[in-house]
């Protein structure tokens, strides 16, 4: 071989390694964004009520129809986004604070695997309800920003990828500050320890509860709308079937118990994710984006119940 | 006018009735010590009166005013506190945070940083431990702990659920020498016990049976009735 032509094989090499590494890490932090923003609620409810709360994607699909259905307008006059994502996320602040009121109040004293389940009713309820609306077809949300923040190469960085990353690390930063520098977010940790030793220095367990679901509510539908925003259809069900098991990945991977964590699980497993999508053939292991997220699953559990950020597993 | 004045007061779990209609009181000032072997209904009287069970039937006044049908934080706020059994502290939460929070109903910074003090020199040991998390400590200091969350509350009434359970009997006096002491400076105190070593610091000692109380009387009386024996060694009217 000549030296003359080694110059156009690395070139080759660096455009390999930008497509097959920098795009991937960054588009997958931007995704795995949205896991972590998910994984909040799910390490929010873990924390206050030691369950698995399988209705959180469909707290967050609640305030994507809803903001869709407030933007299309739906023969009323459309409303400015800003306005549909705020009803949106009131919307799912609504629905989680039923779900505390008929399905977790009512279960209170039960085991908890019996909340679990019911947590997987209300998820399955929530679907059909918005199929009913909404039909099975899915529908299509604008993007809270719309527009590019960075295109160069193969990489494309949206101005919505941005504003979810930035999103998911103040809220991070505001649930743990609440949870760590306020009377309420201590109460919150003391009535999953001792629910009755709890009431019995006055604080109000029952209205406790509300608050930690209506919270859970309120990121679970910020996510949402991030979600369904960053383009492609939105169906009854879809953020369950795409997102809640990442989530929950991100959550146990950054250590249940820790908010940071479930901010640091989801953009690392984002980025693991479209890594193991973009370098590992088809042929090898079919769907692998699927396939990487278990495994970084079963790989926590092996080596560090406890996450990388968790105290107690 | 006494502070405490229970009225025939009936509760129990789902359908099942355990209280069958009790009245005693409390004078303010004293300790009132209730005997009893288990099942007896003492641990169902002090959460009855702490509003962690409901009222069946019969009043509660607590100086003067009724409270029997109001909830647990209620109870707090009218100035009733609960040392629950098997002390129940949030083991997650260092000992100081457990302080803090028991102190929720109240809003005035300076007297719940008072009370802090006030508890560090009843237990001085939970002063050396105020960072370490309440699930880390022994089981004498979790009751230590359990009292001093309840004295947080700033209450003018005590409860004091099985306070010697599983401790050696020279921390049950340590502890039973606090709970006196806590009396002397002003605090009204129930105390759920079936340690006799306690009946000296006893002013009033009830004995309950099946639901029923089957001795109200001074701690003095209750010594020299041999009542207590009877209850606890099941001895018979008849000479051994």
């Amino acid at each position: 071989m000549t030296p003359l032509a080694l110059a156009p094989d690395t070139t080759y090499l660096a455009f390999e390694f930008s497509s097959r590494i920098t795009t991937p890490v960054i588009s997958g932090a931007i995704n795995g964004a949205v896991y972590g923003l998910l994984g909040l609620g799910l390490v929010l409810l873990y924390k206050s009520n030691r369950i698995f709360n399988f209705a959180q994607g469909e707290f967050a699909s609640v305030a994507a129809f809803t903001t869709y259905a407030g933007t299309a307008g739906f023969g009323l006059p459309k409303m400015p986004y800003v306005f549909a994502a705020i009803l949106g996320v009131s919307a799912a602040v609504v629905v989680a604070l039923l779900t505390e009121r008929l399905v977790v109040q009512p279960l209170f004293n039960q085991p908890k695997v019996t909340l679990v389940v019911a947590t997987a009713g209300t998820a399955l309820l929530l679907i059909a309800l918005e199929g009913f609306v909404f039909g099975a077809e899915g529908v299509g949300l604008d993007p809270v920003i719309a527009g590019d923040a960075l295109t160069s190469g193969g990489l494309r960085v949206t101005n919505q990828g941005v504003f979810v990353v930035v999103v998911l690390a103040v809220l991070a930063a505001l649930t743990a500050l609440f949870f760590s520098r306020t009377k309420t977010g201590t109460a919150i940790l003391a009535v999953s320890m001792e629910p009755t030793a709890t009431s019995l220095v006055g604080i109000p367990v029952k209205r406790i509860s509300a608050l930690t679901w209506g919270l859970a509510g309120l990121l679970g539908g910020v996510a949402g709308i991030l979600f369904a925003g960053n383009g492609g259809l939105l169906g009854p069900g879809a953020l369950t079937a795409f997102a809640l098991i990442p989530a929950f990945t991100a959550a146990v991977f950054g250590g249940i118990t820790s908010l940071p964590g479930a901010f640091l699980g989801g953009v690392l497993i984002g980025i693991i994710q479209t890594l193991g999508a973009r370098n590992i053939p088809e042929s090898v292991v079919p769907d692998a984006n699927q396939v990487v997220i278990f495994f970084v699953l079963l790989l926590t559990l092996l080596i560090r119940p406890a996450g990388l950020l968790g105290k107690e597993t | 006018m006494s502070l405490l004045e229970v009225q025939e007061l009936r509760t129990g779990y789902g359908a099942l009735p355990v209280l069958q209609g009790i009245s005693f009181s409390v004078e303010e000032g004293e300790t009132c010590v209730i005997f009893g072997l288990n099942g007896a209904g003492k641990t169902t009287t002090v959460n009855c009166l702490a509003g962690v069970l409901p009222t069946w039937g019969g009043e509660v006044r607590f100086d003067g005013k009724k409270v029997s049908g109001k909830d647990a934080p209620g109870i707090v706020k009218a100035g009733i506190a609960l040392s629950p059994e098997g002390r129940r502290v949030w083991a997650g939460l260092t000992v100081l945070k457990n302080l803090e929070l028991g102190a929720w109903v109240r809003k005035d910074a300076k007297g719940i940083q008072a009370s802090i003090e006030q508890v560090f020199s009843y237990f001085p040991r939970l002063e050396e431990r105020k960072d370490q998390l309440a699930g880390t400590l022994s089981g004498g200091e979790q009751q230590m702990l359990a009292i001093g969350r309840a004295i947080m509350c700033k209450p003018r009434l005590l409860m004091i659920d099985e306070a010697s359970l599983g401790l050696s009997p020279k921390l049950a006096q340590t502890v039973f020498q606090v709970v006196s002491q806590i009396n002397d400076d002003g605090t009204t105190v129930i105390i759920v016990e079936q340690n006799v070593g306690v009946l000296p610091y006893a002013d009033q000692a009830l004995i309950m049976e099946k639901g029923t109380l089957t001795f109200d009387g001074r701690g003095a009386e209750l010594e020299a009735s041999g009542e207590l024996r009877k209850t606890y060694l099941g001895e018979s009217e008849q000479p051994a």
